[in-house]
């Protein structure tokens, strides 16, 4: 009886509210709804001339100036519904949030994202919907960055909003005035294309070679600063996000190159190795078996082959004297605790400021906005605090760093030295950022690096025709298994060192095992099969 | 009479209903009765007005009820578009307001007319104690929310307190008018212990608005006090002086607080907060903006996009789908509303009748520009419902009750004394 009636109903109505003429029956209703209240408010104006006010005609006073604050209003109303498009922040906000899928501002033609060899890594889907299309998807989904209604702009889509938009080219309001109109009523006003140092390649290998796991890979050119490579995973889909993503257990919006603080294990030993060249102290160091202590109430650190021989019920004999090259490609704790504490407090907290371990290492900037990781934390340490430091040289204790900061130390010691501040867009000047090892270390520690690759932990990173020097890392970290770690430079052999990579796989264990394919799979793609290996050379 | 108050309010609902179910038929085929349940609602509500109107030979402004009644229908037709009116399935007590909401006007018009409003005037007090008792309780029985203190279930009693405020004040300064009137050069100058006396009164229900963290009460309740003032004593310094010198106070005290501050930096600037308080205020702009002149087409637009646009934006919804123009129309109700209230004020032969019209009209109006000014942010926000139109069950019963007064006022005069009056025009000015 009822859906009877329900069709009934439906079927009177629908004849002459039928769904193409919608726009049309508004149309005529809105005027209707026009026309009544015309008709009420001139019949209460007109009709009622009889209703005379009579003696206190002072209480008119009310109703003129309500009747001149609502106009008042209404102007200030038609300066946002009418001129709305004059406003450049205006536009900005219904750009970015505003969900109705017509909206005049999302015509906007906005510019394309493109890597080092002009591959596109986001542009504007060409039928007209606005939609932005990353052909990529989740390997370059965090440094790209995505522009979703409700969720705004991230990544190089927010930061570098005012480039792609095309704001920046306008400069005089007039000019802003004319393209807003432009973009409202037809729809081609067209941003700037934005161009990154990022290799599009490296990013979809690492993101393979990461996939399944938590963890990051950057890579940066030692000689310019070129950020050629910035993953993090999990990821997510950009062409598709959906609000979930937000609550999902492994973070995968969180971007770890940039914002993944760890503790960085026994990667940080490049680091103090290079200290102990510039300090000038000897590199030639007793590590026995029973470890190293500051003071004999201290708790000894040991190295690693003491416990692996003591669950085999065996008394390890210790490294004995042992050099630089020996002592990275073995990893030995001892060594490299001795070897920081006889640098000295002091010298440690200038090399963690020179390394800029407390700052933000900024990868991109237009003077208003930014990309930048977070600061790492490497506790200053006092004069007196030597156990601190002998845990610190080893990369335990308090220590927390980016894989960006990694990358950054890796790039310096490759560079001779001198690091190169990273940039992600090749319009940023080639800078320097600091020194923090002098020439003679960084060449020194690269040395010792490349033993590590030939005869140490890292032997499986070795490929034939390049000059690769590496370190693992198997970082203790208090809330679950061990972060692998693993760093290195590359270039061809006999050539200077083109590509500084730092992989961190979260609680996966031992470095060479979770995070060297990584690398590995990153340094293949970027020399490539010899005709490729040129694109590297920007 | 009947063409005026059940045709026009008619006329002005039914286009937007149709709207709504056009865009719905567009959307989905299917429709279900309840569909036409607003406007049979609305039809109902206007027979029995008329009904008693008529019956009980209404001699006052046919304009203030007509007006009332087409803004109830945009509000009826405005929640039903978006979807918080319900008829089949009763949820909670608020919607039963709007039943309840005529009920009361239409028995506040049949107690009060013909000058019986003026027995009003001798219960001040209770007014005042009833003000008092509603917030202090609401205060003891409430709990914090967005900043001011409410019921369970989301009720607001508050709102009561307007009509209360204006029945209990009105009778203080008709009855004091003359000393009140004392001044210098248009300058007021009353005798202190009258001063002193109105304040005292004043004092306890609205600084327990302002207990109760419901800042905008308060500004509205010493706006209404101050054109009443105005209004009774000719003495229009009142107004314009004490409006000027409520604006000051606000912009010195509204940053003392952190939501004061919140919200004045989300008016001045909304784009560096706009992730946090400026959204909705920003929302609600891109949503006008979207409407442009002529708007969407009601029911077409998707006022949704602002949060919460039901209560305190509720005019947005006009503004994104019947344009600039819907917003101008409406504008126009409003101040009919108020211009008649006024008249019906001017005409009222009794002091204190006049006075509680220019209070009831004054409050209307005053709620109107401090919410359509909040949501084209030509003023801060300030969490003050728009009469007829913002969901909410107390605000729209007691807008109800308010227009009921006025009607009271408005039908104070016998027919034939009304002739006599307006044959006699600009004599009986002396």
């Amino acid at each position: 009886m009822r859906a009877e009636g329900d069709r009934a109903l439906t079927e009177a109505l629908s004849d002459w509210l039928a769904p193409p003429r919608v726009q049309e029956v508004l149309a005529v209703l809105r005027a209707f709804f026009l026309a009544a209240v015309a008709l009420l408010v001139f019949r209460a104006v007109f009709h009622f001339a009889p209703y005379r006010i009579g003696h206190r005609t002072r209480l008119l006073l009310f109703p003129a100036i309500f009747c001149a604050a609502l106009c008042a209003i209404l102007a200030a109303q038609t300066r946002w519904q009418v001129f709305g498009h004059t406003d450049r922040r205006f536009v900005r906000f219904m750009e970015a949030h505003d969900p109705r899928p017509d909206a005049a501002a999302k015509k906007l033609v906005r510019g394309e994202i493109l890597d080092r060899a002009g591959r596109r890594l986001a542009f504007t889907d060409s039928d007209g919907s606005g939609r932005r299309v990353y052909p990529c998807g989740e390997a370059t989904a965090h440094v790209v960055g995505f522009r979703h209604p409700a969720e705004g702009l991230t990544g190089i889509e927010g930061a570098a909003d005012d480039i792609l938009s095309g704001y920046r080219a306008l400069k005089t309001a007039e000019d802003f005035r004319a393209a807003a109109i432009e973009t409202a009523t037809r729809g081609h006003h067209v941003g700037t294309n934005v161009t990154l140092c990022i290799d599009a390649r490296l990013q979809l290998r690492a993101a393979a070679a990461l996939a399944g796991r938590r963890g990051a890979a950057v890579a940066l050119d030692p000689r310019s600063g070129d950020v050629l490579l910035l993953a993090s995973s999990p990821s997510f889909d950009p062409n598709e996000f959906n609000r979930r993503l937000n609550s999902d257990p492994s973070l995968p919006l969180f971007n770890r190159a940039l914002r993944g603080l760890y503790p960085s294990g026994s990667t940080f030993k490049t680091a103090i190795a290079g200290l102990m060249v510039d300090c000038n102290v000897p590199l030639q160091l007793d590590c026995p078996a029973d470890g190293f202590r500051v003071s004999p109430k201290a708790r000894p650190i040991r190295d690693h082959e003491f416990y692996s021989w003591q669950k085999r019920g065996l008394a390890w004999p210790g490294f004995g004297r042992i050099g630089l090259d020996v002592a990275l490609a073995k990893s030995s704790n001892v060594y490299f605790a001795q070897g920081g504490v006889m640098c000295g407090t002091e010298a440690f907290n200038a090399l963690s400021e020179r390394l800029a371990c407390n700052d933000g290492i900024v990868v991109w900037s237009n003077g208003e906005r930014r990309v930048s990781s977070v600061a790492g934390t490497v506790p200053k340490l006092g004069r007196a605090e030597r156990r601190e430091l002998s845990q610190l040289s080893i990369g335990q204790g308090r220590l927390q760093l980016t894989p960006l900061h990694l990358a950054l130390l890796v790039s310096s010691i490759a560079n001779g030295g001198v690091a190169m501040a990273p940039r992600l867009s090749p319009e940023m000047p080639v800078r320097e950022l600091s020194r923090p090892f002098s020439q003679r270390a960084a060449r020194r520690v690269a040395a010792a690096m490349r033993a590590v690759v030939q005869s140490g932990t890292a032997r499986k990173i070795e490929i034939s025709g390049l000059d690769i020097g590496a370190k693992t890392g198997t970082a203790q970290n208090p809330h679950g298994d061990d972060h692998a770690w693993f760093v290195c430079f590359a270039g061809r052999e006999g050539g200077e060192a083109q590509i500084a990579v730092a992989v961190v796989v979260e609680n996966a264990g031992f470095g060479s095992a979770a995070a060297l394919p990584v690398a590995r799979a990153v340094l293949e793609e970027y020399f490539g099969a010899g005709a490729q290996a040129g694109a590297g050379e920007g | 009479m009947f063409a005026f108050v059940v045709l026009l309010p008619l006329a002005v609902f039914l286009p937007l209903h149709l709207s709504v179910i056009a865009v719905r038929l567009a959307n989905a085929p299917a429709l279900g009765w309840p569909e036409l349940a607003p406007a049979a609602l609305f039809t109902v509500v206007l027979l029995v007005v008329w009904a008693e109107l008529a019956f009980s030979r209404y001699s006052g402004s046919p304009a203030l009820p007509c007006a009332a009644m087409a803004l109830l229908g945009v509000g009826i037709a405005v929640q039903y578009r978006i979807g918080t009116f319900r008829t089949v399935e009763l949820q909670s007590p608020s919607q039963a307001a709007l039943p309840l909401g005529v009920v009361a006007m239409l028995a506040a018009h049949l107690a009060f007319r013909r000058g019986r409003l003026g027995v009003l005037e001798r219960f001040w007090a209770v007014f005042l104690g009833l003000a008092v008792a509603v917030v202090a309780g609401v205060i003891v029985a409430g709990r914090a929310f967005r900043g001011a203190i409410y019921l369970p279930g989301g009720m607001n009693p508050v709102e009561i307190v307007k009509p209360l405020l204006v029945l209990f004040v009105a009778a203080l300064l008709s009855g004091h008018r003359k000393l009140l009137r004392r001044g210098f050069l248009g300058i007021p100058l009353p005798p202190l212990n009258i001063i002193v006396t109105v304040a005292l009164f004043w004092a306890p229900p609205v600084l327990l608005l302002v207990a109760q963290g419901d800042l905008g009460m308060f500004a509205l309740s010493n706006a209404v006090l101050l054109v009443m003032l105005a209004a009774t004593t000719g003495r229009s310094l009142y107004m314009t002086g004490g409006l000027a010198a409520l604006v000051a106070a606000a912009r010195f005290a509204i940053p003392l607080t952190a939501r004061g501050r919140a919200r004045l930096a989300a008016w001045q600037d909304p784009f560096s907060v706009a992730m946090k308080n400026g959204w909705q205020p920003l929302q609600a702009l891109v949503a006008l903006y979207s409407g442009g002149i002529w708007g969407t087409g009601f029911g077409a637009g998707s006022p949704r996009a602002v949060p919460i646009v039901e209560s305190d934006f509720a005019y947005v919804i006009i503004g994104e789908e019947l344009g600039l123009a819907g917003c101008i129309a409406i504008a126009a109700l409003y101040a009919v509303v108020v211009f008649s209230g006024m008249r019906i004020a001017a005409r009222a032969r009794n002091a204190y009748a006049s006075c509680v019209a220019v209070g009831l009209s004054a409050s209307l109006g005053l709620q109107t520009l401090l919410n359509i000014g909040g949501c084209s942010k030509a003023i801060p926000l300030t969490g003050i419902p728009l009469p007829f139109l913002s969901h909410g069950g107390s605000s729209l019963a007691t807008t109800l009750l308010m227009v009921g007064l006025l009607l009271a006022v408005s039908d104070e005069d016998p027919p034939l004394e009304a002739r006599r009056y307006a044959t006699a025009g600009a004599g009986t000015r002396a």
